[in-house]
């Protein structure tokens, strides 16, 4: 089996009593995206800072590209790139300042800065000070020097939190180049719509711990209840709404006896949203 | 990576136009204010005498060389209004009976009229002066008193008749000013990279938190060093001992970056700087004041770290000196700065962290 770009195990945080994080554990492959979803609080962004370095776990260890992060830490945050929650740009320089000076940090060569500007959609505007950028211009900033020495893994941390959907959708091609590229992506973020999208797996975390991991169909599988949502018009001109259950026995002859009773207006089929899921298993929104 | 970030830095320092303007303000003013200070001291006595004897009388010309300083006032009433508006420190009425007396070694009762704002020492000081020039004359006249051989050593430089201006007083005052408000613009900038966590960015890259320091300690001291140095040469200052002035300046430099740190490492924000950066300014001004006041001076003051600069670049800018005398200067100030950068960037790392 190939080795994992990231493996994490047994890892705790604490804040003096407060435990941010407690004994998680996963692994992420090279190319795939993991999602790791949780409300604001749960424990996402403390994950992310002990794996690229920033803290040090209380307890646990944590390998990115085979190195222990706690003891190999520059030479893993080589490899890495992470686009981080709040803006941290360097306002007063413009984008193309900001970018050369983590090529120059990186040390790396033949980076065409331009072609990575015009992937982010900031082609034109490279020579205004970032101070005059919008926000979402601001966070394809941040996703563009997260990728300038195409790093092995990308940590994104809520990288569309209030970003317009162009902006949303031009940071949602990036991610899923990069994998495609191999890179593996450890993204963030409470919006399950996005995670459902981009996540070849998800995490969910809740109170620093994670309480389920797997692809977003499977559980689907596991927790959601397919149904078929069907309108009826009866001969009265009265419209009904019915839900018929996918799991189990019977849907068909159910949705025959309602053919009978009057005119199938409409007929859709319902899953659960990860929301939903999350809802199930933790009992909490991931806007709680 | 150290020179990349020196490069960001100033193009940062250059874009802000708070600081540009701070520091262009301040270097302006810092050498007008030198220009505007009188170059020239008054070491006089502020000593009157109304001689009622005639001018021509052997003891009086006597005395007028005894005390070469003393002011000749043509009444009492005149010398009364001097010493009253404090245009004198002390005053004497020598009558033509006090002559005759001293001329004759017969006890003499002088009175010695004091300025309502002299000190007690410049009061006991001007009683002493007037004993002894009396008494000298008293002696020279015929008088009973023993004549005192008196010899004097200067302990340092010789100013009699070249005394230092309040001027020449000021230029380490001046320069200690650039230094440390150059490490309050730092401890600024450094802050602002905590608070917008643009320092969190660049320290999740191969760069290490020691070349950060490095980085912010090159560009401090670099800044402060060329704005002391401009200072000294517009001012003229720089020609007396140019290798110890640079010297001193750069471990200043260092001195003060120390101080940056620690206060970029205890604000919260940018105002917490400046309300950090004052309680740090206060005590380190205090030995620049003892320089240009020297009355002022307190043992204690030797302790405070900043004494070692301003004590050095005052030797060093308006003395003769050679690199031995300013050993412990030299010593004082790279202790100081290495102990307050150990501090300030210990307490800075656990900040990043």
């Amino acid at each position: 089996m190939a080795q994992p770009a990231i493996l994490a195990e047994n890892l705790t945080y604490r804040y003096g009593d407060l435990t941010a994080v407690d004994h998680i554990g996963f692994q992420v492959a090279e190319g795939e995206i993991f999602g790791f979803l949780g409300p604001n609080g749960a424990g996402k962004t403390t994950t992310v800072k002990i794996l690229t370095g920033q803290v040090r776990p209380a307890e646990g260890r944590a390998q990115v590209l085979g190195m222990d992060i706690v003891r190999q830490t520059k030479q893993v945050q080589r490899h890495i790139g992470v686009a981080f929650e709040t803006t941290n740009l360097y306002e007063q320089l413009t984008a193309v300042e900001n970018l050369q000076l983590f090529v120059r940090l990186y040390g790396v060569k033949d980076v065409d800065i331009m072609d990575l500007l015009q992937k982010v959609g900031l082609a034109g505007r490279e020579k205004e000070r970032v101070a005059n950028y919008s926000k979402g211009m601001k966070q394809r900033l941040m996703v563009a020097r997260a990728m300038i020495h195409s790093p092995r893994i990308l940590f994104l941390d809520e990288p569309t939190d209030g970003l317009d959907p162009v902006s949303s959708r031009t940071i949602h091609v990036l991610i899923q180049e990069a994998a495609a590229r191999g890179t593996a992506v450890f993204l963030t973020t409470h919006d399950m719509v996005e995670a459902d999208k981009l996540s070849n797996r998800v995490a969910f975390i809740n109170q620093g711990k994670i309480v389920a991991v797997d692809t977003p169909s499977a559980l689907k599988l596991r927790y959601g209840r397919r149904s078929l949502r069907v309108e009826v018009e009866t001969p009265d001109g009265q419209v009904t709404v019915h839900e018929i259950p996918l799991d189990g026995t019977g849907g068909i002859q159910q949705l025959a006896a309602l053919a009978q009773q009057g005119r199938i207006l409409t007929v859709h089929s319902e899953e659960a949203t990860l929301e939903d899921i999350f809802i199930q298993i933790t009992g909490r929104g991931l806007y709680g | 990576m150290i020179s990349t970030l020196i490069g960001k830095d100033l193009r940062l320092y250059v874009r802000n136009r708070l600081y540009s303007f701070l520091t262009v303000l301040g270097l302006v003013a810092y050498i007008a204010i030198y220009f505007l200070v009188p170059a020239s001291s008054d070491d006089s006595f502020g000593l009157g005498m109304v001689v009622e004897a005639p001018q021509d009388h052997p003891l009086v010309q006597r005395l007028m060389q005894t005390i070469e300083d003393v002011q000749l006032v043509d009444s009492r009433q005149t010398l009364l209004s001097l010493l009253t508006d404090e245009k004198l420190f002390a005053g004497m009425v020598l009558t033509a009976e006090d002559v005759t007396k001293i001329e004759q070694g017969q006890p003499t009762k002088l009175e010695l009229l004091i300025a309502p704002g002299a000190p007690e020492y410049l009061r006991e000081a001007m009683a002493d002066l007037m004993g002894i020039a009396m008494n000298d004359l008293s002696s020279a006249s015929g008088g009973r008193l023993h004549r005192i051989e008196e010899t004097s050593e200067v302990l340092g430089p010789d100013l009699v008749g070249k005394p230092l201006s309040m001027r020449q007083r000021m230029v380490p005052m001046l320069a200690f000013f650039v230094l440390i408000i150059e490490a309050l613009g730092m401890a600024a900038l450094i802050n602002q990279e905590v608070v917008t966590e643009t320092a969190r960015a660049l320290l999740v890259t191969p760069l290490r938190t020691s070349q950060f320091m490095t980085a912010k300690a090159f560009m401090s001291v670099g800044l402060a060093t060329i704005q002391v140095l401009i200072l000294l040469l517009i001012t003229g200052q720089i020609t007396k001992a140019p290798l110890q002035i640079l010297v001193l300046v750069l471990l200043g430099g260092l001195l003060m970056t120390g101080v940056a740190f620690l206060i970029a490492a205890i604000a919260r924000d940018y105002m917490g700087v400046f309300a950090w950066g004052f309680v740090f300014i206060i005590p380190l001004t205090l030995p620049t004041l003892s320089v240009v006041f020297p009355g002022l001076a307190n043992a204690w003051m030797e302790w405070i770290p900043s004494f070692f600069l301003v004590d050095g670049l005052h030797r060093a800018v308006n003395f003769q000196v050679a690199w031995s005398d300013l050993t412990s200067d030299l010593l004082g100030l790279l202790a100081t700065g290495l102990v307050l950068l150990a501090l300030g960037g210990g307490l800075l790392r656990r900040r990043f962290q």
